[in-house]
């Protein structure tokens, strides 16, 4: 019952506030205030379930099912393991943090924006609790809804067409993805007699060589324009740069798991032999978006396209440390897209009080800001370090881990990759010194506010978190420990052992 | 400024002071971590006789070394004192040493003032190469042009398709009663001879 | 003399009866208020529902009503009841059309009435001439319908052309009957199916200019390339009712003939073998072309009424497709999808008809520009349309899609599925532009309100929560689909 009360309370209450009248924007705050009432409500849901999880336990739990097309063995088959886990907490997390950030940003049909962020944050959740195909393929569409209305209303210039581009972007890999979830349905007709669309089942389910590869291939690039990974990415700067910050913290903090949580879910279990035989590939395109992203983000003037190109970057790490395709590489994997979460998050989140105060996003605009606003400045590198992966912040336990299991796998992709450790620090850490450091240039940034008090109840959880996750990693890396080895071992074995082949070391754990 | 110097002023000293040789509290702590590898190596099959006439020379080379150890502290101590006094005489008591030498060495000095150019030869072999490729070359060459020209190409590819065959529909009936023709035909055609 | 049950005829005799009330209610009346005429159409309309389900059979295999030429198979009760909720719809819709543009109100509905006759007519006939006069019967009166508003210059020039050309496909089809006959010595489509799965026909030249020219006919109607030309011409032109309801019972009506007789009667001749071609890879060939072209040239449009008409166009493409997968799945799809979209073309289509005005359609996509602020029900409302018709969760479009290439996948005609996901993604473009002028554009001048009337509101309500309960809990209709298939006549 708690899985799916996790995103009924965020979807009833949609509809419920949809109801509210508030034609004239008379009961703006009425409806904040409920909205943000909802969203915590479901993150205290998620916490209910992280303290009910079982770390001990390797399967599925709190697994609700129901018949829901029996025709086609789709059910409502929901369930959680340590790695969804924790996934779908940050998802509870980062809500209220976002409608926080919106609370003077957004005026305007106040109402609309509420149901849709309530909204968004239903169907993500319900992406990562999915145990059967089909409703996971329901959850995913159902997500680019909401995300676009968001942008193409409330964002910034270029809305519409970042919303669009980000819009058909998606459909156009996962409906390659839909034929292939139907062909495994319709291969496990063949083989047991019935349709399925049975994760669990599906998993066992005997898959030819050649069949794999392009089973692999279509869901691997719906998933990999989600990442992003590079070349599928472009998608990527444009609607965070035109999104409004509630949806860029959305965006970047959840929307990106879900591409990389589908590798580890879904593209690699499925058909681990078309995986061993295309990781490289992918590890290779991966490591190239790392040095790429972090060159680009380099030379940006608009800090939110900067930020979203260190995405590209840092999710590079992720899906190199799920290629490694060890328990190391793919616990990095997972720690890493919530540490991203948590610090790319909070970096559209100060970006975002910056652009709301000066309604520019570009870096000239700024500099000297420490002065004008200390504990801004504080916060923010506080995050930045956080994001470049400095130990002690929960980056470095991150990209660490990817980079050792990686190292595991071919050492090779983690010489390069180490080169994006150095480039984040550089592009971070100048345009840290750019807009904060140094003398007041621009008359505009002399008096301008420091935090109020709702920025902190968004910014502080942040930024302790990102401590928190740094210092005691063991509290998040316990849960899904034995979730990873699963899915590691399922992985592994699921292709016949080999020795040495063609130059790659597979070690196992 | 001068408080945090003499922190680390009194802090430098003490931590010189452990290390002075023959006194020396920190030479040993590291043993414990090098003793199992050194008893693995004994057990691998170093002959235990060996390991004696090892131990022996150790203590022998441990009195040479303190002899070498107090040779260097006071080596390095009057090169710095000596730096020190030269700096105070060219600097302090006798500026025109220090104009004249760079007068008369003008290069020298302008390298020594600028810290060898190492600076801006970085600057200008790395950071702005880096900086301009990724600039013109990797955002504004590849991802604008390259990438995003791919994904708005394929756009484009539809949208001119669609203008291109919009003009099909002509409103003609006759164009229209053609076109069913051309179907009726090409069914024919295919059932008939292939 | 056999053994004719009238059982059979009865949901087409109720909607006779509505259309013959209406026409003499219409008659009859004095110099007086107009009479609420539509209310026999939805009364005969209804009884014709409530027929239908009552004569569906739970056991297929036992015994069906049989009025000879006409049948009253579950395959041909389902599409009865998909065409009785078009028709109320419809109905529901035109009432603000009629009162605000001044039409024929007797003539209107008795056309549509007969129209629907003949569609299901065309749907639960089982022999080729009674097909070819039930086509006859819906497309006369569909063509006047077309015309209805005789003083506008384009509604007249639609008509036409729909006329002239449906005269030239008919032409076809009738063509395409003869040598049936010729060959199997029957129109009736058990003797046909008997004749040529008895003999080994394969290769025949007859046949298979028979097979071509039934597949002109049907082709035609069902708005695939390259037949497909009247269809934006027409649909721009007629009154938008009348355009959804064209869009949706016509097609409904010629889908359902069209499957009968291919995968019934001309089952033996569908795939390629050794001796000579079938059908099937005929159909798929249009079916791609006709969802390219659909989608494609459907980005082109600034009308919404054309684009909606390509749109439909595309959609008949995705039909096909689940024709040529002729599996189980392919026929419950096919009638799933019928039943969804109808519901959401139609809705879309009233919503259209409803925001126009007398002297102009208010048709083009600048005129929804800002409806969100103006009326934001009207535009959450057509919204939901837009996106079941782009194939997105949780709407009836997507499930019908999904049902669709699982019939395409199950069969093995990958090639077709990813051009159906294909041209699905860019079928969202144009259909999210309708989204953005309503929320995202800014309208020079005041919005001005829409008035919508009570029975337009009550219908588009009624179909936005058909769209939700199929898209959300779909396993009973699915279901109910799957039962109507198993036997096809």
């Amino acid at each position: 019952m708690l899985l799916t009360l996790s995103w009924v309370i965020p979807l009833a209450g949609a509809i419920l506030l949809l109801l509210v009248p508030n034609r004239d924007g008379s009961r703006d705050g009425v409806i904040r205030w409920l909205a943000l009432a909802l969203s915590i409500a479901a993150f205290a849901v998620t916490l209910v379930i992280w303290a009910r999880f079982d770390s001990a336990s390797a399967d599925f739990q709190m697994v609700e099912r129901v018949p829901w097309i029996p025709a086609f063995g789709i059910d409502y088959y929901v369930g959680i393991d340590g790695i969804s886990l924790l996934l779908v907490v940050l998802t509870g997390f980062l809500t209220p943090i976002a409608l926080l950030s919106s609370w003077e940003g957004i005026e305007k049909k106040v109402k609309e924006f509420s149901v849709f962020i309530l909204a968004l944050e239903a169907a993500m959740l319900g992406v990562f609790i999915s145990l059967d195909l089909f409703l996971f393929y329901v959850f995913w569409d159902a997500m680019l809804i909401p995300m676009y209305f968001l942008i193409g209303i409330w964002g910034y210039d270029q809305r519409i067409y970042a919303a669009i581009k980000f819009m058909l972007y998606t459909m156009a890999g996962s409906v390659l993805m839909l034929v292939a979830i139907l062909a495994l349905a319709y291969m496990h007709s063949e083989s047991a007699g019935s349709y399925t669309f049975d994760l669990l089942k599906l998993y066992a389910l005997e898959i030819p060589r050649t069949t794999q590869t392009w089973l692999f291939l279509a869901f691997t690039v719906a998933f990999a324009i989600k990442v992003p990974l590079f070349p599928f990415h472009t998608w990527l700067p444009d609607a965070h740069v035109q999104a409004p910050t509630a949806g860029s913290i959305i965006l970047a903090g959840v929307l990106l798991k879900m591409g990389t949580y589908g590798l580890v879910r879904f593209a690699f279990p499925l058909f681990p032999a078309a995986a061993h035989e295309f990781a490289p590939w992918i590890a290779g395109l991966a490591v190239i978006g790392i040095v790429y992203g972090a060159l680009v983000a380099m030379v940006q003037p608009d800090m939110k396209k900067l930020v979203a190109y260190s995405s590209v970057s840092h999710l590079g790490f992720v899906v190199l440390g799920i290629c490694a395709m060890n328990v190391q590489g793919m616990q990095g994997a997972v720690y890493q897209m919530l540490a991203h979460g948590i610090s790319t998050g909070g970096l559209f989140l100060l970006v975002g009080m910056l652009s709301d105060r000066r309604h520019t996003r570009l870096i000239s605009e700024f500099g000297g800001l420490k002065n004008s606003m200390p504990r801004l400045t504080a916060a923010f590198l506080i995050i930045t370090l956080a994001s470049i992966g400095m130990p002690a912040l929960n980056g470095f336990i991150g990209e660490f881990l990817t980079m050792l299991g990686a190292f595991l796998w071919d050492p090779r992709f983690v010489v390069v990759a180490g080169l994006g450790v150095i480039l984040s620090a550089v592009y971070m850490l100048w345009m840290f010194q750019r807009v904060y450091l140094g003398p007041i240039t621009n008359d505009k940034n002399a008096r301008l506010p420091d935090l109020q008090p709702r920025e902190w109840a968004s910014v502080l959880p942040l930024c302790a978190l990102a401590i928190a996750m740094g210092v005691f990693p063991s509290l998040f890396l316990a849960p899904m420990e034995l979730s990873v080895k699963k899915v590691v071992e399922r992985v592994q074995t699921g292709q016949p052992a080999r020795a040495d082949n063609a130059g790659q070391r597979v070690r196992t754990e | 400024m001068a408080l945090a110097l003499i922190v680390l002023a009194i802090g430098s000293v003490a931590a010189g002071w452990i290390g002075i040789p023959g006194n020396n509290v920190l030479a040993d702590w590291l043993h414990p971590a090098f003793e199992a590898p050194r008893a693995a190596a004994a057990v691998a099959g170093k002959p235990a006789a060996a390991a004696e006439p090892a131990a022996a020379e150790g203590e022998a080379a441990a009195e040479s070394h303190e002899t070498l150890e107090f040779a260097l502290m006071g080596v390095s101590t009057a090169i710095a004192v000596a730096g020190i006094w030269f700096a105070w005489m060219v600097w302090v008591k006798r500026r025109s040493i220090a104009e004249n030498a760079a007068r008369e060495f003008g290069w020298l000095h302008r390298l020594l003032l600028n810290k060898y150019y190492v600076d801006e030869i970085y600057d200008a072999t790395i950071v702005q190469p880096i900086r301009l490729a990724s600039q013109e070359g990797l955002w504004r060459g590849f991802d604008v042009k390259v990438i995003d020209g791919a994904v708005n190409g394929a756009a484009a590819i539809v949208n001119t398709s669609a203008t291109v065959m919009r003009r099909l529909q002509t409103g003609s009936v006759k164009t229209y009663a053609g076109s069913v023709f051309v179907g009726v035909v090409a069914i024919l055609a295919y059932y008939l001879w292939l | 003399m056999p053994n004719l049950q009238l059982d059979a005829v009865v949901p087409m005799l109720c909607v006779t009866l509505g259309a013959l009330a209406a026409m003499g209610g219409e008659a009859l009346r004095g110099k007086g208020p107009r009479m609420p005429v539509g209310w026999f159409g939805i009364i005969g309309l209804a009884g014709a529902a409530v027929s239908a389900v009552i004569l569906w059979n739970p056991t297929p295999e036992a015994f069906r009503e049989d009025f000879g030429v006409i049948v009253a198979d579950n395959f041909g009760l389902f599409v009865t009841l998909v065409l009785a909720v078009v028709g109320i719809l419809t109905i529901m819709f035109s009432s603000q059309v009629i009162h605000r543009d001044n039409l024929p109100a007797g003539e209107y509905y008795a056309l549509l009435l007969f129209s629907i006759v003949g569609m299901m007519m065309m749907a639960t006939a089982t022999d080729l001439l009674v097909i070819f006069v039930a086509l006859e019967v819906l497309s006369l009166a569909v063509y006047v319908l077309t015309g209805i508003r005789r003083d506008n210059l384009a509604g007249t020039e639609a008509a036409f052309k729909y006329f002239l050309l449906g005269a030239i496909s008919s032409a076809f089809f009738l063509y395409g009957i003869a040598f049936t006959y010729g060959v199997t010595h029957s129109t009736r489509l058990s003797a046909i199916a008997q004749y040529l799965s008895a003999q080994s026909m394969s290769g025949e030249p007859m046949v298979l200019v028979a097979l071509g020219l039934l597949l002109v006919g049907f082709a035609f109607k069902i708005s695939a390339v390259p037949f497909h030309m009247w269809t934006p011409d027409a649909y721009e032109g007629a009154p938008a009712i009348v355009t959804g309801f064209m869009s949706t019972g016509v097609k409904a009506a010629a889908f359902a003939a069209f499957v009968r007789v291919f995968l019934s009667s001309f089952e033996p001749f569908r795939d390629l073998s050794a001796a000579g071609p079938g059908w099937a890879p005929v159909v798929a060939v249009l079916a791609a072309a006709t969802m390219i072209l659909g989608t494609v040239v459907g980005v082109a449009q600034g009308n919404l009424k054309r684009m909606l008409a390509y749109s439909s166009i595309a959609h008949g493409g995705y039909l096909m497709v689940g024709l040529v997968a002729a599996n189980a799945v392919g026929k419950a799809a096919i009638l799933f999808y019928l039943l969804a979209y109808s519901v959401t073309n139609l809705a879309a289509f009233g919503v259209i008809a409803m925001l126009g005005a007398r002297d102009r359609a208010n048709d083009s996509l600048r005129d929804y520009a800002g409806l969100w602020h103006s009326s934001p029900g009207l535009a959450a409302l057509m919204t939901v349309c837009l996106l079941s018709l782009g194939g997105l969760p949780p709407t009836a479009g997507f499930i019908g899609k999904w049902y669709i290439f699982q019939a395409a996948v199950s069969a093995g005609y990958y090639w077709l599925a990813i051009i159906g996901v294909l041209t699905s993604v860019v079928s969202v473009f144009f259909y999210l532009r309708v989204v953005v002028m309503m929320y995202m554009a800014d309208r020079d001048g005041a919005p001005e309100p829409a008035r919508v009337s009570g029975f337009g509101m009550v219908a588009l309500t009624l179909s936005i929560v058909v769209i939700f309960y199929l898209g959300i809990l779909p396993a009973p209709i699915l279901d109910f689909a799957g039962k109507s298939i198993a036997t096809i006549f």
